[in-house]
């Protein structure tokens, strides 16, 4: 199992999706920071992974291709984070299939192909985490982005039917569901960095990337031997 | 968020979990104190409440009304009174954590296990307003969901499990965690959301 704790055992290795900026790049140092060492993948390129690559993970080649990349340079991963997503603001009338089947493809297309691509390996050696990026908007739903919001309520299922699946074979799945993070998703001048918004949170200010980053880190490192679970720091959003 | 006493009080923890939550969260640095009978030194910034007596268990239908109400009082008031004192030692110091171990079966219930099911979820509603009640002074109330029943195929989680999911939940980095229920149960029971 998974530690990420360094000591005299070889480092253990992780994929990260999303890793070059917010959430992914926190999860990224923090995992560096315990000891894992950590291959990062991206749509846009550059990152602070040991390994770096650009990769859609809606293209299941390119994931493949990816993850023996990384286990013939770094190592077979023992540990999935799928962080890799976007959102985008428009209302269910005006989401047209295209729009839709990108984002479906993106985040649980992403977190199928990483699972796949990296499981058979997992399962061999008796051990691994997996962990999924989702959103407290999968938990409560929200306006004006039906597509996205369906995206993360696919993740918690297909994290809690692969936990459930897995529990025999040491897997563990889990999923972490942010609410509003300090990132450059949340545009300046859009209600999230409202003072008047930030009021009607229980505590007072958005969630720091550096928590999802923490909390992530744990689920991966095994501590706990939680499976199923969905963590979802987000600053009193969704109780 | 004040600065940190690293000092945590633990009460009312099943002997095993109380001993392995001791080791972890002194691994990690902190001042504990168990069982909680005189909490001298700093105040705490972490104050681990259980509410997991078992039982009695019995079927509903064949269940003496005093008995379970008897039970069920017991155990909610002496929660409502450890619950009160740490809310008000946090919000009077300027905050910290409170993480109760609760019963899965409040989540997900369970065949004759009414009274641990009642208490479970009256624990899972304190949790969550709490967070919304302290929330606001700096306090994070979340809760560990243990003593699920155990099921084939799936590892029955250790007191260490148990200890470590404490300690995540007491982590004094993650003030944006508050209000959550996070069952540890090998996956048997797996999170209502």
């Amino acid at each position: 199992m998974s530690t990420g704790t360094g000591c005299d055992a070889p480092a253990e290795v992780a994929v990260v999706s999303g890793a070059a900026a917010g959430i992914g790049l926190a999860c990224v140092r923090e995992l560096r920071r315990q000891g894992w060492l950590v291959a990062g993948c991206d749509l846009r390129a550059g990152g602070e992974a040991d390994l770096d690559a650009v990769v859609d993970v809606g293209d299941p080649a390119a994931v493949t291709r990816f993850v023996a990349r990384v286990t013939a340079e770094l190592g077979a991963p023992t540990g999935v984070l799928s962080a890799a997503g976007y959102v985008e603001e428009i209302p269910l009338a005006e989401i047209s299939p295209a729009a839709f089947r990108r984002m479906l493809g993106v985040h649980l297309g992403g977190l199928h192909n990483l699972t796949r691509a990296t499981l058979p390996t997992m399962v061999d050696r008796g051990g691994g985490a997996i962990v999924t990026v989702a959103s407290e908007l999968a938990i409560t739903g929200g306006e004006d982005a039906a597509h996205y919001v369906t995206a993360k309520g696919a993740l918690l299922g297909l994290t809690r039917a692969l936990a459930a699946e897995l529990a025999s074979t040491g897997v563990r799945v889990n999923a972490v569901a942010p609410g509003p993070t300090d990132t450059a998703m949340l545009a300046a001048g859009t209600i999230w960095r409202d003072p008047a918004y930030l009021a009607t949170l229980p505590t007072g200010a958005l969630v720091r990337p550096e928590e999802i980053a923490i909390t992530a880190a744990f689920l991966l490192s095994g501590r706990g031997a939680l499976t199923g679970q969905v963590v979802s720091p987000n600053a009193g959003t969704v109780i | 968020m004040r600065s940190l006493s690293n000092h945590a009080v633990l009460v009312g923890l099943p002997t095993e979990v109380g001993r392995a939550a001791t080791r972890v969260l002194g691994a990690r640095g902190l001042r504990v104190t168990w069982p909680a009978v005189d909490a001298d030194g700093p105040a705490p910034d972490l104050f681990v409440i259980g509410t997991t007596e078992p039982g009695p268990a019995a079927d509903f239908a064949d269940t003496d009304p005093v008995t379970w109400w008897a039970a069920v009082e017991r155990r909610l008031c002496t929660l409502f009174a450890l619950a009160q004192g740490a809310g008000r030692d946090l919000a009077a110091t300027g905050g910290g954590r409170i993480v109760f171990v609760l019963d899965a079966r409040g989540l997900a219930g369970e065949a004759g296990a009414t009274v641990d099911a009642t208490v479970g979820s009256a624990a899972i509603a304190l949790t969550k307003t709490l967070a919304r009640e302290l929330g606001p002074v700096g306090v994070a109330v979340n809760a560990v969901a243990v003593a699920a029943p155990p099921r084939d195929g799936f590892a029955e989680p250790t007191p260490h499990d148990v200890a470590q999911t404490i300690a995540f939940l007491g982590d004094a980095r993650l003030p944006s965690l508050t209000g959550q229920i996070l069952p540890c149960t090998g996956g048997t029971i797996r999170t209502r959301a």
